[in-house]
């Protein structure tokens, strides 16, 4: 749709509701970019390292005190 | 013996305001009491409906459990007063069709037989007492009942109750309120009672009552006992200056993770290390110049200008504010007081079937939204040349496609066709949600490209449920556009139901 070879309008009727479809690969390309962002964090124990330092941390936190 | 229950109706007299007489009608109303509702009431709360005996559920719970225990007798009944924004209420105003003072009525507060901490329960519309949208507050409310001698009255707002300094601690107080909050919104939560909280402290530090501080970890404890699946942040990371001095700053990481839970509408229990609140909100700057991330891009939490808390030693709806803010309600604590810098530890009490954390939830989608950006540059930046703002929420998906149609549904006809193919998709009960607008357009509550992923996948797997830019919606690898002409379709409203509405 070209907005400058059309007039506005504000609404349609319900029915008259019409799409088209074409075929994109917009979402493999983003996984693919994920994925390569992930770098691979997996320890042998099963936690990744990532986890494992934040449960780490959590210990050395400890506790805080609300009054 | 019957005791009678006759509703007391103050208004200011001649050489005596209504605040001198609500405290010779309520001998338990302490000095502290007065002058915390005082403080947030005086301007709009224009009578008071007295109701000098009323049994109220929490404060039976505590008495039952702990002041009948003592050795001094007290009462286990309390005073329940009843707050409207007009004088002239009569009676039989009150008796017959009161549900016409509902527009009048600010909410109640349960006036406790205990030492100087005597708010029992209490709910205050925000909207009343000068917190509206429109004055820039974007906060949680929930609506709750009340029956003065029998007829109902409605008021929507957040709980509170005050410490009592005997049993209860401000954790045990900020923890009841965001339980009852829960449990009075939805069904799925159980009613908790505030020694329920005492008896699910931890006892590895000791006996639990009169008066001991809690932990992280019982918060955690209790939150998941509730039925919440709490997710705590450390809100500190250690920094080191030129000098190599090692600090503890706010985490900018951490606080817009906390951000993010706050704009899905937890109620989120935050603590400076010490006094613990409920964080039910925030006002917003739109002046402010945040610094653009790697991508340059905007998170909306940096337009974030203060939180509204709930803290148990003052009136509700508090502002936190960064440090140097005039309108911080922290700097009156001593030594210093505190700020948003001072936030400690967060415990968001999520639901279940969000398994996606927020941070791998923004990285998904700002994957995506590069891609959309190379791919459909016009749609995502509507021709503007200022930065992107993103908008990261979770919501339910029925939330979300009811506030989409009630947008582009009127009189039969349709605005945004997207509205209704998002609606009749087959979505998850909860969605994570960004949204994207160029700054101009984000100032204007519209935005250009919304991507919705599916809360219950996991961080490795492709969660995109759909991706919308201007006029093109990515679903399931297709691009599908309208094939009926003249609609503008390149911007669409923001999704604000998670604060404030109901």
């Amino acid at each position: 749709m070209n907005p400058q070879n059309q007039t506005e309008v504000a609404a349609i009727e319900f029915d008259a509701i019409e799409f088209t479809e074409t075929p994109t690969d917009i979402v493999v390309e983003a996984v693919r970019e994920y994925e390569a962002s992930q770098p691979d964090l997996k320890t042998e124990d099963g936690f990744s390292a990532d986890s494992a330092w934040s449960f780490l941390a959590h210990q050395v936190v400890g506790h805080e005190v609300g009054q | 013996m019957t005791d009678l229950n006759e509703l007391i109706i103050l208004e200011d007299q001649a050489g005596e305001s209504r605040w001198d007489l609500f405290k010779q009608k309520c001998p338990t109303l302490s000095d502290w009491g007065l002058t915390t509702l005082h403080s947030g009431l005086d301007a709009y709360a224009k009578s008071i409906v007295i109701e000098p005996n009323y049994v109220c559920k929490d404060h039976r719970n505590l008495h039952s459990y702990f002041y009948s225990k003592k050795f001094k007798e007290r009462s286990s009944v309390c005073v329940r007063a009843h707050f409207f924004d007009r004088t002239g209420i009569k009676r039989p105003d009150l008796m017959e069709n009161p549900e016409r003072l509902n527009d009048n009525y600010i909410g109640y507060s349960v006036i406790r037989p205990v030492s100087e901490r005597c708010l029992g329960r209490t709910v205050i519309d925000p909207y009343k007492v000068g917190r509206k949208v429109k004055d820039g507050f974007y906060m949680l409310r929930t609506q709750f009942k009340s029956h003065l001698n029998g007829p109902t009255l409605n008021v929507c707002g957040y709980p509170y109750m005050s410490q009592d300094t005997e049993a209860t601690v401000c954790a045990h107080t900020a923890l009841w309120s965001m339980c009852r909050y829960l449990s009075e919104r939805y069904t799925v939560y159980p009613e908790t009672y505030p020694y329920d909280f005492i008896t699910g402290t931890t006892d590895t530090d000791g006996r639990t009552a009169p008066y001991r501080g809690m932990t992280y970890t019982d918060y955690s404890r209790l939150l998941t006992q509730f039925g919440c699946h709490p997710e705590i942040l450390f809100m500190r990371e250690e920094t080191t200056n030129w000098w190599g001095k090692k600090s503890s700053t706010l985490s900018a990481e951490k606080f817009m993770r906390l951000c993010t839970y706050v704009e899905s509408g937890f109620p989120v229990l935050a603590s400076y290390r010490g006094p613990v609140v409920s964080v039910v909100g925030h006002t917003i700057d739109h002046t402010r110049k945040p610094k653009p991330n790697k991508h340059g891009w905007i998170d909306s939490s940096g337009y974030l200008k203060q939180f509204v808390v709930v803290d148990d030693n003052f009136f509700p709806y508090r502002l936190l504010g960064y440090q140097g803010d005039p309108g911080n309600y922290g700097g009156v604590y001593p030594a210093g007081g505190y700020a948003m810098e001072s936030l400690y530890t967060a415990v968001c009490p999520l639901p279940e079937k969000v398994y996606l954390p927020s941070e791998q939830a923004r990285e998904q989608c700002e994957a995506l939204l590069k891609t959309l950006i190379a791919t459909h540059p016009a749609e995502v930046t509507a021709g503007k040349t200022n930065p992107l703002v993103t908008r990261l929420f979770v919501t339910t998906a029925s939330a979300f496609k009811r506030r989409k149609l009630e947008k582009s549904l009127a009189g039969g006809k349709v605005t945004d066709p997207f509205a209704v193919k998002i609606a009749d998709m087959h979505l998850p009960h909860f969605l994570w949600v960004m949204e994207v607008s160029p700054l101009e357009l984000y100032r204007q509550g519209t935005c250009t490209t919304e991507i919705v992923l599916d809360t219950t996948a996991n961080g490795l797997e492709e969660c995109l449920l759909y991706a919308r830019a201007g006029a093109k919606l990515i679903l399931n690898n297709k691009v599908i556009e309208l094939k009926n002409p003249g609609l503008n379709l390149s911007m669409f409203a923001q999704y604000t139901h998670n604060l404030g509405e109901l």
